[in-house]
């Protein structure tokens, strides 16, 4: 526990003190607050649905800039070798990294709470469906880190590491869209669309909170980081 | 104390070390040579448990490693080549992580970090930035990460490369005297390093263990081969390089310095022919102004390297 939280506090100094993540951090609250303040006819709509509505997309933007950071560039400078020249295992630079990108990413999301004060004072808002949105957003968030901490294992080539997560991302968001299911036979479309990460994610917006939908993206998440940690044990240089 | 027994490791399709055996007693200071790509960083990495063979077995004061590489890296000090720092850290901050990772306990960190800050001379840079600092400094905090646990084994890749003659000379001195305690393995181009600090040296080539011994040992083991005369005459180059090329124990011969008078050459042959070569000029009444037989360096059995890749294979 000792060494995670070692390793915790040094990726923590990073997002604190970094240009990028301040950069990340800024962009993301303003996409957030334009996501509410779009909605045609403000104040008068249900601007909280639009704002989780959007962070997904935010995410698709912004994850894969963060990703860059994970293991590229530990491998680039080869500080990811130094780490392994400790008496310590792979799981705890893994869990370590992906918590301290989580804290990050919980921070950023923190931020969007003000806006829903302000909505408060001038509409009557479900805070049940408020509740359910950060549980979906947190969920599907902490999915995607999964995904990117995953993916940015594979390669120490920041441009390349950007674009397969970036495409990734927005391809396995739209997985039940027409244009990819029709890729695959008829009988499967259900199952796709079931399976999409867009579907869970909007029966969580929409204020229901299922078991399945949680442990859909708990086991995805789950599922990312174990391959995450086969991917470093394969590429130990 | 570690021993290697016919390790392979490849990346990819590229063969970095092959069937390589070797054994590093406690207390030696063993220098690892060889040419670029020659396989002495991935050698050191593969002691170090960075990565793992995949083939053949590192055993450890009688463990495999390969098997009992956390319980092992306790007891090993490693500064990898180019030595990765975290850059964006203080130095002590720095030293602290260092610590934590080795989980040494909280109480003693403070006085760890001060032993190796006296020992390896930081204390003048400890409140600076690592990117700040000189690469005689880093190459100095690199140490110090290595040491603070006070590791049994150290193993140092390139410790000074990249280094002034001032900065590399305070770095060697510092092993010199870490080098009483532990038992160190170097990698290194620099073979006045090997005979200065080295007690017994390991050559490889490709991946292959090329030769090993003391740098002595080393020395002689090339002598038989070939053997390198510095010859000065009053003769003309041309003259003098003729006599020579009749000569069959003569392999090659180099042109080193002319003047008006005499002619300077460096013959490399099979045997020591400066009897004859005496005799020779002697006779003739041509006067010799030097003539001695150079020394083997150890710069000769890497060069050998280059140039017959295959002779021990």
């Amino acid at each position: 526990m000792r060494i995670i939280k070692t390793l915790i506090k040094k990726e923590l100094i990073f997002y604190l003190t970094s240009n990028l993540s301040f950069l990340s951090m800024t962009v993301f609250t303003l996409c957030s607050a334009l996501s509410v303040l779009q909605t045609k006819e403000i104040f008068f709509l249900n601007q909280t649905a639009a704002l989780f509505a959007y962070m997904p997309y935010t995410f698709i933007l912004l994850l894969p800039a963060l990703s860059i950071h994970i293991w590229p560039e530990e491998r680039k400078d080869k500080t990811l070798s130094f780490l392994l020249s400790f008496p310590i295992h792979e799981y705890e630079i893994l869990l370590s990294k992906f918590i301290a990108a989580w804290l990050y990413m919980i921070a950023m999301i923190v931020t969007t709470l003000p806006l829903i004060i302000i909505l408060t004072q001038y509409q009557e808002i479900d805070m049940g469906v408020v509740y359910s949105g950060y549980v979906g957003t947190v969920l599907l968030a902490t999915m995607m880190l999964a995904l990117v901490c995953c993916l940015s294992s594979l390669s120490k080539r920041a441009a390349v590491v950007y674009l397969t997560t970036f495409s990734t991302l927005l391809l396995l968001y739209h997985s039940a869209e027409n244009v990819i299911t029709s890729l695959f036979p008829s009988d499967y479309h259900t199952l796709l669309q079931s399976l999409s990460i867009k579907t869970q994610y909007q029966n969580l917006m929409n204020g229901s909170i299922s078991l399945d939908a949680i442990s859909y993206f708990l086991s995805l998440t789950l599922f990312f980081l174990i391959v995450n940690l086969e991917i470093i044990k394969i590429k130990r240089d | 104390m570690i021993e290697l027994k016919n390790v392979h490791k490849k990346y990819g399709n590229r063969t970095a070390i092959k069937d390589l055996s070797f054994r590093i007693e406690e207390g030696e200071i063993l220098g690892v040579l060889g040419e670029n790509g020659a396989g002495k960083s991935t050698a050191l990495k593969l002691i170090a448990s960075v990565i793992q063979p995949d083939e053949g077995y590192i055993f450890m004061k009688g463990y495999n490693l390969s098997k009992n590489y956390i319980k092992m890296k306790q007891t090993i000090g490693y500064l990898a080549q180019n030595n990765p720092l975290y850059e964006e850290m203080l130095v002590y901050e720095f030293l602290k992580f260092v610590a934590n990772l080795h989980k040494i306990q909280k109480e003693y960190i403070p006085w760890k970090i001060k032993t190796v800050i006296k020992s390896c001379n930081l204390k003048t840079v400890l409140s600076q930035k690592i990117s700040t600092l000189s690469k005689g400094y880093k190459q100095r905090l690199g140490l110090a990460q290595a040491l603070i646990h006070e590791p049994e084994i150290l193993l140092l890749d390139e410790p000074t490369a990249g280094l002034d003659q001032l900065h590399m000379q305070g770095i060697q001195k510092l092993i010199k005297t870490i080098g009483k305690k532990k038992t160190i393995v170097i990698c290194t181009h620099r073979i006045a390093e090997i005979v200065s600090l080295c007690s017994k040296v390991v050559v490889l080539s490709r991946g292959q263990l090329f030769a090993s011994g003391t740098p002595d040992e080393l020395k002689r083991l090339k002598t038989p081969q070939e053997s390198r005369i510095v010859l000065e005459a009053k003769i003309g180059m041309s003259a003098l390089k003729n006599i020579m090329n009749k000569q069959k124990e003569i392999i090659r011969v180099d042109e080193l310095k002319k003047d008006d008078e005499y002619s300077k050459i460096k013959l490399s042959t099979y045997s020591d022919i400066r009897a004859w070569i005496w005799q020779y000029f002697s006779k003739r009444e041509i006067e010799i102004r030097e003539l001695l037989l150079e020394e083997t360096q150890l710069e000769d059995i890497l060069l050998s390297l280059n140039k017959d890749p295959y002779a021990n294979h």
